[in-house]
């Protein structure tokens, strides 16, 4: 008995461990190579592990000579938090009208939202560049903030709703219908109040799914003064320029590392918001 | 209830005057749901159904950007069925999307397994750890791969080398890039079923495993009664939307591969956009497109089918 | 003055999918300062009918009226009642004080000071002084119910709406708060309308009760009438714990009026009196008896007894349920706890001729009820309505 369950803790960690390794290895070469000098990064001298004394935070002091990352950064968090405040704007009624209104159409609406969810985007960027070429929205920080916004709706109808349903005591609505609320104010006065915790969830999973989003932004923007940092590590990628991987894997890091550690820390919230995040 | 007292539906609604009731009626009687719906149904309207309608009836015209186009009948669809390159990408696609789908299912439920077993603090950081590849951009994901696959610098041929081994081209030659395309894809997103799967088996009763136990079943035999039944509706929950997504997938397979070399690795969502948006042919790159609506609307149907099987939990 | 007046209320769900009948034509006319419990089982219609009191659900037809006056178009906060909800509905991020005091902000313009006086003088009422100061999410289930109850007496409400309030509670606490409620509502004597499944809550708490079944009103009558007089088989059947045994049997008559109801195994001799109301020609009926009124007597007349075997005896202390075998069915008998005969014994039951009631073998509905002077008439009249 003893031998066995010894077995299968021993078979436990070995699983856990080559997870992790298939987790995290990818990122650790990428994290290496950014804190080299370019020289170290492409020199088959340079370890698995390089020595301590090879490490260098230069790339990230030259992230920002070299490429416009601070246009293309501050870019990404304004149409992040604009797309996320429109939403939000949006989802909140609507979720809120999905878990606990009943109306004829209700369900028929949230069954379209939930193929919405699963349609594919580039096809639907074909229409959409149409319609915003003609509005001249093409190429600027607005279109991509009304694009952003309404590709992150799904997924914060989805989060909220799910809230709205579980999260809010039964009746409480209609309690404060009888103490002298309308249906609006109801909602306004005693059902948003409670809300806060889901909203916030609900922003840092928006803002992040707009900070990672490429697909739009490559395709409604080709000017660097519009352009995002996920777009720019494209474009640098694919430009002709002598490479300096250094520092493109830097900004690299910086581009990846604020949604892996805000999700990592907010675990908890992650399995209730993940309904509706196209990978 | 009507039924049990034997009045039809019609006889009921006719009994009450329901049919007399009208439009302004039901706006009237209902107008919260309407006011608190009203702006994500702009919104849905505004990017998601009129353009679907739109590109719809764009794949029976010869629309390019910027000019109306002309209504041709099915040369579209003609032209679609007899292009080498996309019955090649459709081929491919419906490959890619088979096996990173299966290897996520697979990858998802082990991990969530494994994690069951670890304690609760050990759980948490652990398992932050290894759903942390489906958080980075998935354009990142691709510029991770394609770095750490790089024929002169990157980490396998690194690898290959300690064992004087020469690293095969991981993203040109034979049938590397397809098996490099699908592996990274399957690392970005299996964490995805690993965390549904896993909320699937917090949920199981431990009383259910203590009874089992008690009747004699051991380890395999309690998996295969207890848990297994329970995780039949996740699995059809990932695989339909999986299956969607990954259809959907762009961003990481555009940066790795970009559909190359050549047009050899080209998938169904790149070949739209290079004809949509390089050769600015919009109703043709719509056409192909459909070949992709096509299939992941059969996935949704699917996942529609399987959430209201829970209908209390997501209706 | 808030007389309470249901006139051919119904209400009918039409979705998409089914169109469903939840209450039909149901006539209520509850008087001022009455204590009315609506009763029945899961679907009857109860909670619908209180949501439609309340203003929560429209009304398909017919009208309600509260102190003579149309309420059907108003919206609940113009309407001038309190309602405690089975989950509570306390407002989570407010006080105790907050919750209670909410209403009479919104809704009235009373200056702080005398509203702070009425909650006070709720909150001591309902002996919940000490947690004014709490948020609900720290109060047990019990305190949060007393906060529910309170948040409804500080309205001073024209009608109180109780939707099964108790339910979430424990048993012991349940009873208790039975008590508590009748000893307010006799105290401030309010119109009030209470939900519930539960019979036994009906029966101590009620002034008069209103029994529904299918959406449709099957008797309404003080507890002691609906309890001797049940109008059809489904009351007598619902109203008491255990329920009324029911037996299939054969009327035959002798020439004298009187007659013998004859079962599968036993014959029970009935007199002219009994009978002297049935329709001559009545011969299939089915007869009721409570376990109550069923004593084990060997000394018992064959003509005025059953013989039937002992199934399994329950001990519940101060009584025991016997549960016998009669010709298959199952007959339950409640007897004091020291008669305790043992299993697979055979008994002779036998009990009084005014506890007898027949009913209809066909429609359910009453035919007769034993006990001399009453009055069936009366309670027939009142649900006329139900009469399909």
């Amino acid at each position: 008995m003893l031998n066995d369950n010894k077995r299968s803790r021993a078979l436990l960690y070995v699983g856990i461990v080559a997870f992790a390794l298939f987790a995290v290895v990818p990122y650790y070469w990428v994290i290496r190579t950014s804190f080299l000098t370019n020289i170290a990064a492409i020199s088959p001298d340079t370890g698995f592990i390089p020595a301590l004394g090879k490490l260098t935070v230069e790339s990230y002091t030259q992230i920002w000579d070299r490429f416009a990352f601070v246009t293309f950064f501050r870019n990404s968090v304004i149409v992040s938090v604009a797309a996320t405040v429109i939403s939000l704007f949006f989802a909140i009624p609507g979720a809120y009208a999905f878990a606990r209104l009943d109306f004829p159409g209700r369900k028929a609406l949230f069954y379209t939202a939930v193929f919405t969810i699963m349609f594919p985007w580039i096809v639907l960027t074909i229409p959409v560049y149409e319609v915003f070429y003609f509005l001249d929205l093409v190429n600027t920080i607005v279109g991509v903030i009304v694009a952003l916004s309404i590709f992150v709706l799904p997924q914060n109808i989805w989060l909220l709703q799910g809230f709205f349903r579980q999260g809010i005591p039964e009746n409480i609505e209609e309690a404060a219908l009888i103490d002298g609320h309308n249906e609006l104010t109801a909602f306004l006065r005693i059902v948003l109040p409670l809300s806060w915790p889901a909203v916030a969830a609900a922003a840092l999973f928006a803002f992040l799914t707009a900070w990672n989003n490429f697909l739009w932004v490559f395709v409604l923007t080709t000017d660097e003064e519009v352009r995002t940092a996920t777009v720019a590590i494209y474009y640098i990628l694919g430009s002709d320029v002598l490479r300096e991987w250094n520092v493109l894997m830097a900004s690299l890091v910086l581009l990846v590392a604020p949604p892996v550690i805000f999700y990592g820390l907010s675990r908890r919230y992650v399995g209730e918001g993940l309904g509706g995040t196209p990978g | 209830m009507a039924q049990r007292q034997g009045r039809t539906r019609e006889e009921i609604r006719e009994q009450y005057g329901l049919d007399e009731r009208t439009l302004t009626d039901r706006l009237r009687e209902n107008w919260t749901g309407y006011v608190f719906i009203v702006p994500t149904f702009v919104a849905f309207t505004a990017l998601f159904y009129y353009p679907m309608v739109r590109g719809i009836m764009m794949t029976f015209t010869d629309t390019r950007l910027g000019e109306p186009g002309q209504f041709i009948g099915l040369a579209n669809y003609q032209w679609l069925v007899t292009n080498d390159l996309f019955v090649y990408a459709f081929g491919w696609s419906i490959a890619f999307v088979a096996g990173t789908t299966f290897l996520q299912l697979v990858l998802g439920l082990l991990a969530a397994l494994l994690l069951n077993e670890l304690g609760d603090a050990a759980k948490d950081w652990i398992g932050a750890l290894i759903m942390s590849p489906y958080f980075a951009a998935p354009l990142a994901g691709g510029v991770i791969w394609m770095w750490f696959l790089d024929n002169s610098f990157g980490f396998m041929s690194k690898a290959f080398a300690v064992f004087g081994a020469d690293a095969p081209a991981f993203l040109s030659t034979g049938i590397w890039p397809f098996l490099s395309l699908i592996v990274a894809q399957t690392w970005h997103d299996y964490a995805y079923s690993a965390i549904i799967y896993a909320a699937a088996i917090a949920s199981i009763p431990k009383e259910q495993y203590e009874a089992a136990a008690q009747s004699g079943a051991n380890r395999l035999q309690r998996f295969r009664d207890v848990t297994l039944p329970r995780l039949l509706i996740p699995t059809i929950v990932i695989l339909s939307l999986r299956t969607a997504w990954n259809i959907a997938e762009f961003s990481q397979p555009f940066a790795l591969t970009g559909g190359g070399p050549g047009t050899k690795t080209m998938l169904l969502s790149i070949l739209t956009y290079r004809v949509a948006f390089v050769n600015n042919n919009f109703a043709r790159a719509y056409t192909v497109g459909m070949a992709m609506v096509l299939l992941s609307m059969t996935a949704a149907v699917i996942y529609v089918k399987a959430i209201s099987e829970e209908e209390n939990l997501y209706v | 003055m808030a007389r309470l007046e249901l006139d051919d209320v119904t209400k009918v769900f039409d979705t998409s999918a089914e169109t469903i009948i939840a209450v039909e034509e149901l006539n209520l006319d509850i008087k001022d300062g009455e204590f009315i419990v609506v009763v029945g089982p899961s679907g009857c219609g109860k909670s619908t009918t209180l949501r439609m009191i309340a203003g929560l659900e429209t009304v398909t037809d017919g009208e309600i009226r509260l102190g003579d006056e149309r309420i059907n178009e108003k919206s609940p906060k113009d309407r001038d009642i309190a309602m405690v909800f089975q989950s509570y509905a306390l407002y989570p991020h407010k006080t105790v004080r907050e919750n209670m005091a909410y209403g009479l902000h919104l809704s009235t313009d009373l200056d702080g000071e005398e509203i702070s006086r009425r909650v006070q003088e709720a909150a001591e009422m309902m002996g919940i002084e000490d947690l004014l100061d709490k948020k609900p999410s720290s109060l047990s289930g019990g305190q949060q119910q007393r906060v529910a109850t309170g948040r409804a007496i500080v309205r001073e409400p024209s009608l109180f709406l109780f939707d099964e309030p108790l339910s979430n509670l424990d048993a012991k606490l349940r009873k208790h708060m039975r008590t508590e409620l009748s000893r307010i509502h006799a105290e401030v004597g309010i119109t009030t309308v209470y939900v519930t499944h539960d019979q036994e809550e009906a029966m101590t708490m009620a002034d008069r009760i209103v029994i529904l079944d299918q959406g449709k009103l099957q008797q309404i009558g003080e507890p002691k009438e609906v309890y001797h007089e049940p109008v059809n088989r489904f009351v007598a059947n619902f109203i008491g714990s255990p329920s009324m045994n029911f037996v299939d049997v054969e009327l035959e008559r002798n020439s004298d009026g009187s007659g013998t109801l004859v079962g599968e195994d036993f014959s029970y001799d009935v007199s002219s009196r009994l009978l002297q109301p049935l329709d001559s020609g009545t011969t299939e009926v089915e007869f009721g008896i409570r376990p109550e009124n069923v004593t084990i007597d060997p000394d018992a007349p064959t003509e005025k007894s059953i013989e039937t075997t002992v199934d399994v005896v329950e001990i519940v202390g101060s009584d025991n349920f016997i549960y016998l075998d009669l010709a298959g069915e199952e007959f339950r008998v409640r007897t004091p706890s020291e008669i305790e005969p043992s299993e697979g014994e055979t008994v002779r039951l036998t009990f009084d001729e005014d506890d007898v009631h027949l009913f209809d073998s066909a429609s359910g509905e009453s035919l007769v009820h034993g006990l001399p002077g009453a009055d069936v008439s009366a309670t027939a009249e009142q649900s006329d309505t139900t009469a399909d």
